[in-house]
């Protein structure tokens, strides 16, 4: 495995590598097993850096999925489909980068250790309920209750980054204003259509 | 004779250094001529997916600062600033609350002290929308904040170009002028906001009331700017004094929140947060952290937060 190949592993790994760059790494590791193995390595230490609790799970058909435009990792298909034409405030969600779903592939990872029983500690003062949501999607079609959830979630999550957004433009007490993005959800959905 | 060539040298320097100011002064310059100084521009701003174009112009005219701001792609918007009153004259339909557009040359305070938490240097010298530019780095000294590089005017110190990297200096977010003006006289009849204009509400007033849940971890120098709880939900900002985070933290311990999302610079991490069980407070919480800090330090933090009534139960992870 060349130098190269390794420097864009640690890319993918940290969320930065393009998606030129992913493409190549999947098409690569499916013949170089060595390169595969070191992928896998490279989660774990990362998960394991993070104090997340990992195990060795291969994520790349779930990240080869996301770059195909199968959203894997918030929207599951089904809704997907169903909320193209109704909420376009969804897509700003379902695009989330292929960057968004290397993470949760990791946090996938640490879930999967977490119920295995592997002897991990769990953070002392409270213990993180695991986003169960990523399993699901990952494996198996939602509920109708699990989609309501799953929307509530993000129609939550898009008011507060919203809010953060407003409250940090008119605060006096920050420096860089975050202007250039979350404004302008709607377009980046357009956009991508 | 080679120990005066010496002192020479060194009065060289010393006096080329003084005369162009401490990164200090340069900085201190560049908060007072965004404020201070006439220009128009166009620059563009954005990440590596996604990237806008914005009208500027500022003048100071009477003593009082006017500001035109125009959003050039996607849906129209523009605003005029006089002093602190923000007319709309045009905004994108499907918003319900109009936001103030904000002029990111006003990203920064005057006379803060962060140097516990950033470094300030002087870089090199370089061009932008066809004017010399000196390179000022903003370094955090600890990983939970990042780095900023930004590009001053040589003659004015107006804010030309910004850079915010991440820890491998990655660019996660630019803004940069493609064309400006500076220094020209701009008549007050280019800022009257019209007929059709309405006028935004007042900026944020951040309020401070008393909160049941809070974080037991903080990255060392944010302080409290907000902290608010109305029926189940509580909000709280921190901030540097350079970078800023929002907490929310709400009763909807919904299985499906947990979620990591990016967008340039900001991050945003969801958990559902439990009590331990000696606490006896009830149930789990629903604990969302957005803002421009390494998405790490979010899931630090979210993971800190616990019952404000039993400190003592709050550890360091």
């Amino acid at each position: 495995m060349n130098e190269r190949m390794n420097e864009s592993l640690s890319a993918l790994m940290d969320g930065e590598a393009d998606e030129l760059e992913i493409r190549r790494l999947l098409n690569q590791m499916e013949q170089d097993d060595q390169l595969r193995s070191t992928w896998q390595r490279y989660q774990l230490i990362g998960a394991v850096m993070r104090g997340e609790a990992a195990s060795r799970v291969d994520l790349s058909q779930g990240i080869r999925q996301a770059i195909a435009g199968e959203p894997m990792d918030e929207v599951p298909a089904a809704m997907a489909a169903s909320s193209a034409q109704a909420a376009p405030r969804w897509r700003w969600l379902a695009s989330g980068a292929v960057a968004a779903s290397v993470m949760l592939g990791v946090v996938l990872v640490g879930l999967q250790w977490q119920q295995d029983g592997s002897g991990v500690a769990v953070p002392v003062a409270q213990q993180e309920v695991a986003p169960a949501s990523v399993v699901q999607i990952a494996q198996a079609p939602l509920s109708a209750e699990e989609q309501a959830q799953l929307e509530e979630a993000q129609r939550r999550l898009q008011e507060y980054v919203m809010q953060h957004t407003e409250q940090a433009t008119g605060s006096p007490a920050r420096g860089m204003a975050p202007f250039a993005r979350v404004v302008n959800f709607g377009q980046e959905a357009e956009a991508q259509q | 004779m080679r120990s005066w060539a010496t002192l020479l040298l060194v009065w060289l320097c010393s006096s080329q250094t003084s005369a162009e100011g401490t990164p200090r002064d340069w900085f201190e310059r560049m908060v007072q001529a965004a404020r201070e100084q006439n220009y128009e521009g166009v620059l563009v701003y954005g990440n590596q997916r996604h990237w806008d174009s914005m009208a500027v112009r500022h003048a100071v005219i009477d003593g009082q600062e006017y500001e035109h701001l125009q959003q050039l792609t996607g849906a129209p918007r523009e605003q005029i600033r006089q002093g602190s009153v923000t007319d709309c004259l045009l905004d994108d339909p499907d918003r319900v609350h109009p936001q103030p557009l904000q002029n990111p040359l006003h990203s920064f305070l005057s006379g803060h002290d962060f140097s516990a938490h950033y470094v300030l240097t002087l870089g090199d010298a370089g061009r932008v929308a066809g004017r010399f530019a000196r390179q000022l780095w903003l370094q955090p000294t600890d990983s939970h904040r990042y780095t900023m590089r930004l590009w001053v005017d040589q003659k004015t110190a107006l804010l030309l170009r910004s850079d915010l990297l991440d820890e491998r200096h990655q660019v996660l977010e630019r803004f940069q002028f493609a064309h400006i003006d500076i220094g020209a006289d701009i008549p007050l009849a280019s800022f009257v906001p019209g007929e059709h204009a309405h006028r935004l509400s007042a900026p944020v007033v951040h309020q401070h009331t008393p909160v049941s849940w809070s974080p037991g971890w903080l990255p060392p120098g944010f302080e409290p700017v907000a902290a608010t709880e109305h029926g189940n939900v509580i909000r709280l900002m921190y901030a540097d004094g350079v970078a800023a985070f929002s907490l929310f933290i709400d009763a909807m311990p919904n299985p499906l929140s947990a979620m990591d999302q990016q967008w340039g610079a900001t991050s945003a991490v969801v958990r559902v947060v439990r009590p331990m069980a000696e606490q006896d407070v009830g149930e789990s919480r629903r604990v969302t952290a957005v803002g421009e800090l390494p998405a790490a330090t979010l899931v630090r933090i979210v993971q800190s937060v616990a019952p404000v009534n039993t400190p003592e139960a709050i550890q360091e992870p």
